[in-house]
């Protein structure tokens, strides 16, 4: 198979994977890596993460080594390079766990929301920006910020090669449709737990001053995701993996009431969005989603993929028959199990949870750690899913 | 000084309302009238012990603030402040109960973890420094290379309110830091806390330090990617990834 015929192939399991009306020619298989590749391609993390090259070049030889059917993270997930060139230095390298360090952020405090609620914008580049910034202030240098320009610019383009390069020497789609839906999307009430008040802060707020953080959740909506979400388009002729992405981490860590209350609404309008426009959304939700079992079986079957962390892919295949789902490889098995045992449980993964699509194969958790996997394990998964058919 | 039941109620808070561990054999509601009957019995009710307890179950925290601001500004007696305590966590074990039946999450637990702190910050004037309700002290730490500390933090909450005392020292902890610690502490036990698969490594070489170190404190680890087989790669005492049984088991060990 040539690459161009690689893409179309992919492309095209990949939605058979998330409608669900019929069996994909085989299972896609996906990296679900943080850093390990680092690792397994022999770079000291400190010197590749603030790297551009470094960054494209890992992905690049990653892929070729593999053979993935998608990356989940290029490079683009922890961009060192350009929070650093702003004086944020939140994200500290570990090279001897081969992992970041990075502490809860907590950038919005309580009393500022309602100065957020009634100006968004104005909050979030007067308050919120130099609080995450160090250099990002009033009277900034002009070298500096230049430096930081550069570096943004620097960091776009060298994403955008990685992802073309992806496209035309291996045949790997991107994630989702840039192009036509924009970007990944961020959902109000992460923003708030990821980035703005950490989970400390928002269990307190949920119960202090909820109406607050629903007047947050539907200003940041309005301001900046609504306006992405309204130009989702009908995409007739799929060239991506899915259509679009977003993530939803806080329901890890929320009650099932908090769920409904502060995220569903607005997940639900962008469900709703993907539904009418017949998109397919790739949905990271890391650890569990047990608890929302019931609101989740209310989605239409044949557009949403969730990312299975800690729950039972296996008894979730029963419980959510309208969803597929991303995981199902156990870091345990890749690390310390030996090859016929991870080819026996991806088999066993293949036929009870995606025979009729419904899975995207993947390790269950992020790799990062030199022993969060084993390159003979891998190189034998991946090569036992291309021809298991 | 303590009676029986008493006693049981302080350095059994978890066990006494029977909550995660024990099957419960009765309602919240019985549960609760139950520990009004005690109090009532030996007339100690300054202020409802039971709305008290109720309160902090539901997580009302202006409730309970209002509570113990009124209860600490009549002067409470330190015995009759110990019992405000004991309500308190009896409060964690409804918490404790309410996140089994999963209608809590890990956020309340968080929630939990500060608003019994807040309480007892309220009634420490009162309660005069004098030790009595420790049962035990704890030495807790995430192990280096790991950052994660939201599991560690609801431990030390819950240890704390069934009487512990806990040696917190926070997140990413070096070898050494636990080997000095718990050589200046002297604790009975040592947490080890981690969630990233690598925090495993790290844990055996935290534990391998102190064994060599003469360290004969009780060994438990706890966290999201510890079991059996790592407890025993580890070399630790035992493991858990269930906060509440880790403070039964130290509760057993002291
Ligand atoms: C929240 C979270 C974060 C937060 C941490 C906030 C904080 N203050 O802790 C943030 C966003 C900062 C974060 C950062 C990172 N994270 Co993170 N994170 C998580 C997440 C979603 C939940 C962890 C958690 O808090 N669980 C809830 C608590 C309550 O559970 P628990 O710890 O198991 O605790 C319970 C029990 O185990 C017990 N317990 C816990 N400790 C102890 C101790 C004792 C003594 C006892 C008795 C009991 C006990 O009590 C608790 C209640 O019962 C997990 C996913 C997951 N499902 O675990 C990923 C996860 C752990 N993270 C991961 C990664 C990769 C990272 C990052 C490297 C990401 C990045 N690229 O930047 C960084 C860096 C981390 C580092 N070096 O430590 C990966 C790890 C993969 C791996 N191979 O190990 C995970 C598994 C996600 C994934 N899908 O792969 N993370």
């Amino acid at each position: 198979m040539n690459v161009k015929e690689q893409f179309a192939e992919r492309v095209e399991i990949f939605n058979d994977a998330v409608r669900m009306k019929k069996a994909p020619k085989r299972v896609p298989f996906a990296s679900n890596d943080a850093f390990w590749r680092y690792h397994d391609l022999g770079y000291k993390l400190s010197e590749a993460l603030l790297d551009p090259q470094s960054i494209e070049n890992a992905v690049i030889d990653f892929q070729k080594r593999y053979d993935f059917d998608l990356l989940l993270d290029i490079g683009d997930r922890n961009p060192l390079i350009m929070t650093r060139s702003l004086g944020n230095f939140e994200y500290q390298i570990d090279d001897k766990n081969n992992t970041l360090m990075l502490e809860e952020q907590c950038h919005l405090k309580a009393e500022d929301y309602d100065k957020f609620i009634k100006n968004p914008v104005k909050t979030l580049w007067e308050e919120i920006l130099p609080r995450k910034y160090s250099y990002f202030k009033p009277g900034m240098d002009l070298p500096v910020l230049q430096n930081t320009l550069g570096k943004f610019l620097e960091y776009d383009q060298s994403i955008k090669k990685t992802t073309q390069r992806l496209i035309d020497e291996c045949g790997v789609p991107e994630i989702l449709n840039t192009q036509e839906n924009g970007a990944k999307i961020f959902p109000a009430f992460e923003c708030l737990y990821n980035f703005l008040r950490g989970m400390k802060g928002l269990s307190g707020d949920m119960r202090r001053t909820p109406d607050k953080v629903l007047e947050f959740t539907e200003v940041y909506h309005q301001a900046f995701i609504k306006p992405i979400v309204d130009n989702f388009k009908k995409i007739d002729e799929p060239s991506t993996c899915f259509t679009a992405f977003t993530i939803m981490l806080s329901q890890n860590m929320i009650n099932r009431k908090q769920f409904e209350k502060f995220f569903w609404p607005h997940f639900k309008q962008l469900a709703d969005k993907i539904v009418e426009t017949d998109g397919t959304m790739f949905i990271l939700s890391e650890g569990t989603t047990s608890h929302i079992t019931d609101l989740l079986q209310e989605l239409p079957k044949g557009h949403f993929c969730f990312y299975v962390e800690s729950d039972d892919i296996f008894e979730r295949r029963k419980q959510l028959p309208n969803l597929c789902f991303w995981g199902g490889l156990p870091l345990s098995l890749l690390s310390r199990g030996t090859k016929q045992e991870c080819i026996d449980h991806a088999k066993r993964v293949i036929d009870e949870v995606g025979t009729v699509g419904g899975l995207i194969l993947s390790p269950e958790k992020f790799t990062s750690n030199p022993r969060d996997c084993n390159r003979e394990n891998l190189l034998a998964v991946s090569e036992f899913v291309r021809n298991y058919k | 000084m303590l009676t029986e039941e008493y006693s049981e109620l302080i350095i059994n808070p978890l066990g006494y309302i029977g909550n995660t561990i024990l099957p419960s054999k009765f309602s919240l509601n019985q549960r609760a009238n139950s520990i009004e009957n005690k109090y009532k019995e030996k007339k100690l009710i300054m202020l409802d012990l039971k709305i008290l307890s109720q309160a902090m179950g539901k997580l009302e925290e202006d409730q309970v603030m209002e509570l113990l601001k009124e209860f600490a500004a009549t002067n409470p007696s330190e015995a009759e402040a110990l019992d405000a305590v004991a309500a308190c966590q009896a409060g964690m074990g409804i918490v404790g109960e309410l996140f089994e039946t999963g209608e809590y999450f890990v956020g309340d637990l968080i929630f939990a973890g500060e608003l019994l702190t807040e309480a007892i910050n309220t009634l420490k004037p009162a309660l005069g420094g004098s030790g009595s309700t420790i049962i035990g002290t704890i030495l807790l730490g995430t192990v280096h290379g790991d950052l994660h500390d939201i599991g560690k933090n609801i431990f030390r909450s819950m240890s704390e309110a069934a009487g512990f005392e806990v040696v917190d020292l926070g997140i990413d902890v070096a070898i050494e830091e636990f080997v000095a610690k718990a050589q200046e502490v002297k604790p009975q036990i040592i947490g080890m806390s981690g969630v990233l698969t690598l925090a495993i490594d790290s844990m055996k070489e935290t534990v391998e330090a102190l064994k060599a170190a003469g360290i004969n404190a009780k060994i438990i680890i706890g966290g999201n990617p510890v079991t059996k087989e790592a407890c025993e790669f580890v070399g630790a005492d035992t493991f858990t990834t269930n906060a509440a049984e880790g403070v039964k088991i130290c509760q057993d060990w002291v």
